[in-house]
């Protein structure tokens, strides 16, 4: 511990560590553990089978569900389309490429509000991608039920959550990928191995760190979301409810134990699933020798 | 395997990499690619290897054309100046990759690629280090594992890009002994480019020496350093004085100087240009005597420190060129300063065409 505050005493070129660490830590500390120990204490008033009771309530485990499942998959979507995103960035030089980097940021400039209605219009069944797959629709006719319901239904708001993170894949995998060192491909082809063996064996390995990266960050980004998803996803309860607005719900009956109670369990989750991505990605970085 | 080279080209967007250019590489041959940067040496060892595609011209190996062979199929080692290992894989991993990456039928099981990688490493003197990350490793270490990642595909040939550039002098005189050593005993074909002159000589059976992509003269190491083809090959292989001169008559004459440079040159009357080194430019103090001075005479500028010598710039008081010359300096008496006037004899040199004599742009280490 010794060791840990007495960083101060080797020369360095710009000191203030104390200084910085205190700044840091009070600005976590008002900003992020304030307000989240207030939840905790909140619902400790509850006691812990009172917290119990609302969470297990049949509306809030599908509102839990919907959430959690929602954002998994966007987070899947996203790992996916951002990496190919960034490969693309990265490694060609094509007309307009810097016009398409610039335009993978706006998701975070928008209104998410905006974006949940604009999304809502077109993949309704009159919008354009969304007539795509309505009824009596060639690509519509592959689903059990002769349609694909995309807004104000569950894919709707994975489309939504697709849309908020997606730069957080990009940015995390990119520099990652200009970093790549375009010799260890030819190498590889030296040694006789086909595309799909360098990208699997020389290249994958070397991104998938920074895609879990971008995976947690989505997801957890997903998780959030409230904005653009009410205008999108048609708040039915049981089905196309998520748990933030589930909890907006509660504070506008009021209903504030109920409320804090939810909030307490995804936190909770969140928290846990941020843990686990994250010891995930640290035994990734060492199996593949990471330094 | 032999390999031949006929007119080759190749440019990079609008700048000319590869200028026509005609080699053949007898089957064990240790051949160096001797050039400055931007003389078109990796480029050839590139396309030849399949990494890069020539605009123009014809690769055979062992007399078949593979224009259409993919560097995967071409099975030629490649060992790059960064080493390029795969970062992630432990050392042994890296050393059966191109095992690894044989097709399903041809694939040894995983027990014999292990077997073959540590005999591998054995033989590149890291046995023992397997398991290792390469990051573990040091600079001369990692290349030795790049060598025997090369050589697990059995390759019909070796080529290595500047394989000692990234290492430091000491590592860079052992590695190159042992390189010799191991080539001698596997008998690949192998093709390095540097742009090391000793390392080129000391090392290679045959020396290509390469200028703005093309081929400025081939031959061992001894016909390249005693009979140097052109002026710039002559520059690049050491420190050299460069100087516009009249031939008239045998004798050499610079820039209208009075008294000739060289007597007894064997060479037709007309401009030409004289290369010399520095060691042979012979210096002798003028007497004040009064008496002509016996040769041209040139003033000290500079006198500057060496290991085992002096070495001077001077400058010719009849036409101001200048010129550089080395002196033993072991004897603290004697030694010039400038300001000095020097009687200037030329030793040993050279006389080349004018137009092939321009001073090459030697690479510093």
């Amino acid at each position: 511990m010794a060791h840990l505050f007495s960083a101060g005493k080797r020369f360095r070129v710009l000191p203030g560590f104390g200084l910085t660490l205190g700044l840091s830590l009070s600005y976590l500390g008002f900003l992020v553990l304030v307000p989240l120990a207030a939840v905790f204490l909140k619902a400790s008033g509850l006691g812990l089978s009172g917290i119990w009771d609302l969470a297990t309530a049949p509306r809030t485990l599908a509102a839990l569900k919907v959430s959690f499942g929602t954002s998994l998959c966007a987070a899947f979507v996203n790992t996916v389309a951002g990496t190919t995103t960034a490969w693309v960035l990265v490694r060609y030089p094509f007309p307009g490429r810097r016009f398409l980097d610039a335009m993978v940021d706006l998701p975070f400039a928008l209104p998410t509000a905006v974006a949940g209605l604009a999304l809502a219009t077109l993949y309704a069944p009159s919008g354009f991608p969304g007539s795509l797959f309505a009824s009596g629709s060639t690509l519509g006719s592959l689903f059990p039920g002769g349609e694909l319901k995309i807004a104000y239904a569950w894919p709707g708001i994975v489309v939504a959550l697709v849309f908020i993170g997606l730069p957080f894949v990009v940015r995390t995998v990119q520099p990652v990928l200009e970093d790549l060192d375009r010799e260890q491909e030819e190498a590889a082809a030296t040694l006789g191995a086909g595309r799909l063996r360098v990208f699997t064996r020389v290249i994958l390995p070397v991104l998938l760190p920074a895609m879990l990266t971008g995976f947690a960050l989505a997801f957890a980004r997903a998780l959030g979301e409230y904005g653009s998803v009410i205008f999108i996803a048609g708040n039915r309860p049981f089905q196309t409810e998520i748990a933030p607005l589930l909890i907006v719900t509660h504070l506008e009956q009021p209903d504030y134990p109920a409320a804090t109670a939810l909030a307490v369990v995804m936190l909770v989750m969140a928290f846990a699933m941020m843990l686990a991505i994250n010891l995930l990605q640290a035994w990734t970085r060492k199996r593949l020798g990471h330094p | 395997m032999r390999i031949e080279v006929e007119d080759l080209h190749k440019s990079f967007s609008d700048y000319p990499a590869l200028r026509g250019v005609n080699l053949c590489v007898e089957d064990g041959e240790l051949l160096a690619l001797l050039g400055p940067s931007g003389s078109g040496k990796t480029t050839l060892l590139r396309v030849i290897a399949g990494l890069d595609y020539p605009e123009r011209g014809r690769i055979l190996f062992n007399g078949r054309d593979v224009a259409g062979v993919p560097v995967q199929k071409r099975g030629v080692g490649f060992v790059f100046q960064h080493y390029a290992l795969f970062r992630h894989m432990r050392v042994w991993k890296n050393v059966a990759f191109g095992l690894e990456a044989r097709p399903l039928f041809q694939r040894p099981s995983r027990a014999e690629r292990h077997a073959r990688a540590m005999e591998l490493l054995d033989l590149v003197q890291l046995g023992g280090l397997g398991n290792r990350f390469p990051g573990q490793l040091s600079g001369g270490q990692r290349q030795r594992v790049a060598l025997a990642r090369a050589l697990a595909i059995d390759p019909a040939a070796l080529f290595l890009d500047e394989p000692f550039g990234a290492l430091d002098a000491k590592v860079r005189r052992e590695l190159r002994r042992w390189l010799r050593d191991l080539h001698d005993r596997t008998g690949h074909t192998t093709l390095f480019v540097t742009h090391d002159q000793e390392e080129a000589l000391e090392l290679a059976d045959r020396v290509v020496v390469m200028r703005d992509g093309q081929i400025e003269q081939i031959g061992t190491p001894e016909e390249i350093f005693l009979r140097p083809a052109t002026g710039f090959v002559y520059g690049f292989l050491g420190e050299t004085n460069a100087l516009d001169v009249q031939v008239s008559g045998g004798r050499v004459f610079h820039d209208g100087l009075e008294a000739p440079l060289l007597e007894g040159a064997a060479r037709p009357d007309g401009p030409a240009r004289l290369f010399v080194r520095p060691a042979e430019v012979l210096l002798e103090p003028v007497r004040e005597t009064g008496a002509p001075a016996s040769g041209p005479v040139a003033r000290v500028t500079q006198v500057r420190r060496r290991l085992e010598s002096l070495h001077l710039d001077l400058v010719l008081e009849a036409t101001g060129a200048s010129l550089e010359a080395t002196i033993g300096g072991a004897d603290p008496a004697g030694q010039p300063t400038p300001g000095d006037r020097m009687t200037v004899r030329i030793g040993e040199c050279r006389l080349y065409d004018p137009e092939t004599g321009s001073p090459p742009r030697v690479e510093k280490k």
